[in-house]
């Protein structure tokens, strides 16, 4: 849902980057971002689950965890320009084909919701920690004041 | 807007809730009409849900729910001996709707809390959209 928002970030990142911080935070700052944009979309199929819980015959969808976003990362740019490759590489949605209810649709809505906070609460420790390398960089800008 | 697309997942499957409990309502209202503009006494109305995605296979954008079509319970009529009914048949006999008022309550409370859960689902996006403002502030 935010892809758009991550995209920008990147775009800064990679201007910082750029501008010769890369060895201190660009990378990390990559991988924060593309860990939000995972989240984000994860957040958007969870809302679907919990909106079709009462269709008959819907199965239940997820996204696989990013582990190769670290792998992602490495991917070449032949030019800088470049937006980085956007929020499908690195990890794929599923579809649920687990144990279903009479009508056929296997939403737990329990389960959805903890997921929910637990996604939430991933997100928004992430922007955290995204805001934290941001405050280090202002900080190795202008100095303790 | 592209940013919102989440909160319109949720907003469509409350406003499908509500659609379901209106209709659980006029259920509930109608439970002894005998007279309908299509004749015959009232019968129990049912949502059809189905899932909402757009663009092909692979490259799904996830819409949420939609409601296709609100269909009528087949199920037979009440028969109640009532002589005394102007709707009542030859054999004194009056056809009452097929709304089960137990089924229509329990409904009634699940609708509710579908609707619960995606108000919740809505402001968890919510906390998210909040947090992605706040980074890079002081």
């Amino acid at each position: 849902m935010f892809s758009l928002f991550h995209s920008m970030l990147l775009v800064y990142i990679e201007r910082l980057a750029n501008g010769g911080i890369e060895m201190l935070f660009s990378k990390n700052m990559e991988l924060l971002v593309n860990s939000l944009d995972w989240s984000a979309n994860r957040h958007k199929i969870i809302a679907h689950n919990v909106a079709n819980a009462d269709t008959p015959g819907y199965k239940r969808k997820d996204l696989t965890f990013p582990a190769q976003l670290k792998a992602k990362l490495e991917l070449v740019r032949t030019d800088p320009k470049h937006l980085p490759a956007s929020s499908v590489s690195g990890y794929r949605s599923f579809v649920d084909w687990g144990a279903v209810r009479v009508d056929d649709n296997n939403v737990d809505l329990e389960a959805e919701m903890v997921r929910m906070a637990e996604n939430s609460l991933y997100y928004q420790g992430i922007a955290h920690q995204l805001s934290n390398n941001i405050k280090r960089l202002r900080t190795a800008i202008q100095g303790r004041n | 807007m592209r940013f919102f697309q989440g909160f319109d997942v949720s907003a469509s499957a409350l406003s499908a809730q509500r659609l379901r409990l209106d209709l659980i309502s006029s259920n509930i209202a109608n439970v002894n009409t005998t007279r309908t503009p299509e004749g015959g006494p009232y019968r129990r109305k049912v949502p059809v849900f189905a899932e909402y995605i757009k663009g092909a296979l692979g490259n799904t954008a996830l819409k949420g729910v939609k409601v296709i079509s609100i269909t009528e319970d087949n199920a037979p009529f009440r028969r109640v001996y009532e002589p005394s009914h102007p709707d009542a048949d030859r054999e004194g006999y009056v056809y009452y709707p097929n709304v089960n008022i137990v089924n229509e309550m329990v409904n009634l409370i699940e609708a509710g809390r579908a609707y619960e859960a995606n108000v919740t689902a809505f402001n968890s996006g919510k906390e998210i959209f909040k947090a992605a403002l706040n980074i890079g502030r002081a």
